[in-house]
This record gives C-alpha cells, sequence and structure tokens, in this order.
C-alpha cells in the first residue's frame, strides 16, 4: 500500500520535475518563448474523462453532465422513452482558474455505482505544453480528486455502503492526461489512472489502475467528433468473484458529438457508463453497448471571466 | 541546472510545491478496507427479518428514485406501499425471486442504485420465505 501510495505521488510529481526543466529552457536558456498549441481540446472534459484543458486565470466554468437511462435492454425501450425517463448520473460543478495552469473545483454529484451523494474536490495542473516548432512534442496535464459520499449507512457489515468511519466513504483519483494535437483536425490523449477507493465490496479491489484513451476529430470551426475509453486493470479472482454473482465489468466507452457556441461548449453523447465521476465509472461500469445498456448524456459548460 | 528568478517561475514553483504537498495530504487519509463476504444463511428458520427493515430496504433501491412508484412507469410492480409490495411478492413470487433475490438477480436496475448485496438479497428471500411477518 505504502508503495503504491509512494508511486502515486511521483506520477504526480515527476512532469512536475521534468516541467521545472522545460520551463528553464523557456524563460532561461533561450529567451524566446516558443508558442504554445492550444485549444487541443475545446472543454476541459473529452466526455467522461479528462481533456489536457485547464481553465484560464480568473475564469468560472459552470458545468452540468447528465447520464440517461439504458436507451434499450431490460431497463429501457418504450417504457421509459429510451431511458430520457430515467437518469443515472447528474453532476453540477463549479470549476475555476488559480492560474492558466492550474483549476481547482467543487462538485455535487448524484452517483451510480456502489454509493451515491457524493462531494468532490478536484485540482488540475498543467505541466506541459505541446508547441508549435515540436521542441515539446505532448502536453501534459496531471488531475486528481477526492470524493466523498454522504449516503446513509448500511446496517449490513458485508455491505459496501456500511461506514464505521468517514475515511470509509472517501475514493480518489490521480491521473495524467498526456495529448497531441496534430494539425487542426485531430486531437489525441493517452490517460494513464489510478483509483483508490477506500472502501470496497468483498473481493472489490481497493487500488485500481486503468488506462484511457481519447480523441476530437474536427468537422468544422464550431462541431467536432469526441470519443474516450477507459481500460480498467481488475484482476482474474475479482472478476471471477462478480461473474459467480452475476457482475460482469466492463470498459467504458463514451462517442459524442461536441457543439462550440460563444462561450458555451455543448457535449451530446452515448456511454455505456452510467457514472460521471472517474472514481465510479472506471471501477465500477456493469453496462455495455452490446445489450442495449447504453445512454444519451450531456456535458454543458459555461464560462464566466471574474478576473477581468 | 542554473538558477531562474524571474517571478512567473517563482510562482509555478511555489504552486507546484502546494500541489505535490496537497496531494500527499490528501494520500495521507487514504485507507483499505474491505467488506466482509456476505455469510448466506443455511436456513431461513434462525433468520429473523420483519417487513419494516424489508420495506426500508425497497424505499432505499426500489422507490426513492421514481422507480415502481405506483404511477408512471414501470407501472407493473407497484411498491409505493408495504401492502402493495406484499401483494406483488403475492402474485408474482417467481418474478421476484428471478429478479430480486435469485442468483443472476438484475435489480435494482443500472439507473444509480448500487446492486443489493448477497447478503440483502438472502435476508429478503428468507422473508419472503417466512411469511412475510410485520
Amino acid at each position: 500500500m505504502l508503495k503504491l501510495r509512494m508511486l502515486s505521488v511521483l506520477l504526480l510529481a515527476a512532469p512536475a520535475v521534468m516541467a521545472q526543466d522545460n520551463l528553464g529552457e523557456m524563460f532561461g536558456k533561450d529567451s524566446v518563448r516558443r508558442d504554445p498549441v492550444i485549444a487541443t481540446f475545446k472543454s476541459t472534459r473529452i466526455i467522461n474523462g479528462q481533456s489536457n484543458e485547464t481553465l484560464s486565470k480568473g475564469d468560472l466554468d459552470f458545468r452540468v453532465a447528465h447520464r440517461f437511462g439504458d436507451i434499450g435492454g431490460s431497463g429501457g425501450g418504450s417504457s421509459t422513452f429510451f431511458g430520457l425517463d430515467n437518469s443515472t448520473d447528474i453532476r453540477i460543478a463549479f470549476e475555476y482558474g488559480i492560474t492558466d495552469r492550474l483549476t481547482a473545483g467543487i462538485s455535487r454529484t448524484k452517483g451510480s455505482g456502489n454509493f451515491s451523494q457524493m462531494y468532490e474536490i478536484l485540482g488540475k495542473f498543467k505541466v506541459l505544453q505541446q508547441t508549435m516548432d515540436n521542441r515539446i512534442p505532448v502536453g501534459v496535464t496531471v488531475f486528481g480528486n477526492a470524493v466523498v459520499t454522504g449516503m446513509k449507512s448500511s446496517p449490513e457489515k458485508s455491505d459496501v455502503n456500511y461506514f464505521d468511519s468517514f475515511s470509509s466513504r472517501m475514493s480518489y483519483t490521480a491521473q495524467a492526461i498526456i495529448s497531441r494535437k496534430f494539425g487542426d483536425i485531430i486531437s489525441l490523449a493517452v490517460l494513464p489512472t489510478y483509483v483508490h477507493r477506500n472502501r470496497v465490496g468483498y473481493k472489490d479491489m481497493n487500488n485500481m489502475f486503468a488506462l484511457g484513451m481519447g480523441g476530437r476529430l474536427r468537422f468544422s470551426k464550431r462541431v467536432a467528433l469526441v470519443v474516450d475509453y477507459f481500460v480498467p486493470f481488475r484482476d482474474e479472482e475479482s472478476k471471477d468473484y462478480y461473474e459467480t454473482r452475476g457482475i460482469k465489468f466492463y470498459n467504458s466507452l463514451g462517442v459524442g458529438v461536441e457543439i462550440e457556441t460563444g462561450g458555451h461548449v455543448f457535449h451530446m453523447n452515448f456511454t455505456n457508463s452510467t457514472a460521471v465521476l472517474e472514481n465510479q465509472f472506471i471501477p465500477e461500469t456493469v453496462t455495455t453497448w452490446t445489450q442495449g445498456q447504453f445512454r444519451w448524456g450531456f456535458n454543458i459548460s459555461r464560462r464566466f471571466s471574474l478576473g477581468k | 541546472m542554473q538558477a531562474h528568478t524571474t517571478p512567473t517561475h517563482k510562482s509555478m514553483k511555489r504552486l507546484l510545491i502546494n500541489l505535490i504537498l496537497l496531494t500527499g495530504c490528501g494520500l495521507a487519509a487514504c485507507t483499505s478496507e474491505q467488506a466482509p463476504e456476505p455469510v448466506t444463511p443455511s436456513s431461513c428458520a434462525s433468520v429473523d427479518i420483519k417487513s419494516a427493515r424489508v420495506y426500508t430496504i425497497v424505499q432505499e433501491n426500489c422507490t426513492n428514485r421514481s422507480c415502481h412508484p405506483g404511477t408512471g412507469s414501470p407501472l407493473i410492480a407497484d411498491f409505493s406501499t408495504l401492502a402493495r409490495l406484499k401483494s406483488y411478492i403475492t402474485t408474482n413470487g417467481a418474478t421476484w425471486t428471478l429478479r430480486v433475490t435469485g442468483q443472476n438477480a438484475d435489480m435494482p436496475q443500472s439507473q444509480s442504485f448500487p446492486p443489493l448485496s448477497r447478503a440483502t438479497r438472502d435476508s429478503i428471500a428468507c422473508w419472503v420465505s417466512n411469511g412475510m411477518p410485520d
């Protein structure tokens, strides 16, 4: 466990150390500031996953993310108007640009998975920016959050939502977002991710690593296709145990359209995962596209400039 | 490496140190606990579970997010009162077992509800098997 904690700290710290060298070059040795590549993604989220983008200094971003119910399968169809009668998760967040590179935020999320009634604090730091001259070929941003559930404790000790202390209610995500913009059309990102949940069910995993991938394909000045995909590394023992209980875990896949309308960025997307927070949709997705268990969702972002 | 003293560089350094410290503090609150293995009762005779407990579970997991409310969809399973819950189980026992307490039970559906634990499903099954005592 100690090793894992140290690894997480190093994961966040190592790119920062690299950034110091790079900043040294940018500000000191060369004295010529290279032009950074901007707008790799248009929003701070790809769909479910983070993008490399942070807010500008003094910008307040009001975000709403919503996921409806299953479009098909036994929980969807015409009786639920293809999922629109239900909502699996809703997140309302305020995020603020402390500097052009550092964003902090808070959110309240309904929650979908083992826990509900989630409160989140998050931080995101842009360590490296891709440059136009390719001297820095990729952007590196780090993201972390801490989430606590406010839900009522179950009286049964074997339930995952039995809480005997405050720390049982907490979970964390640490993530690096390594991104590159290829010309004006395509942007790609790789997201190595670590999720720690303080309390999990029997045979579930407290620590889970995952690899995310995301991309944006621009159609026009304001419209783009966005995709993200997360592969959690759950061990075989855990998978086997839950399969005997009738529970199968799936990778999260989101596909959507991104529309930018001056001040707003609007995402209409379809995803098999029911949850919005990394702490849940990475380790706890039990719904699959192949059984109609995907849903319509949207992310709305409205930015206010408070610093000007 | 040569020392740099620009204000931007200094503030960046300060921010990075704060970020790393904050991360360290957050991780210090990490614990790792796993729920104990659910115990499956070998006989329901020794299980003492009453309607009030079961109906609380049903309210928390089946009715409080606009599912099975007695209006709207899905209409067929109306759990809006304890009497209606009992009536449903009496007339749809096989469906109840298949979807709520059985080995491959799929309720509650994935509409943000966590799955019921095996222990909870077994307790509910025993309540039904014991005649749904109040």
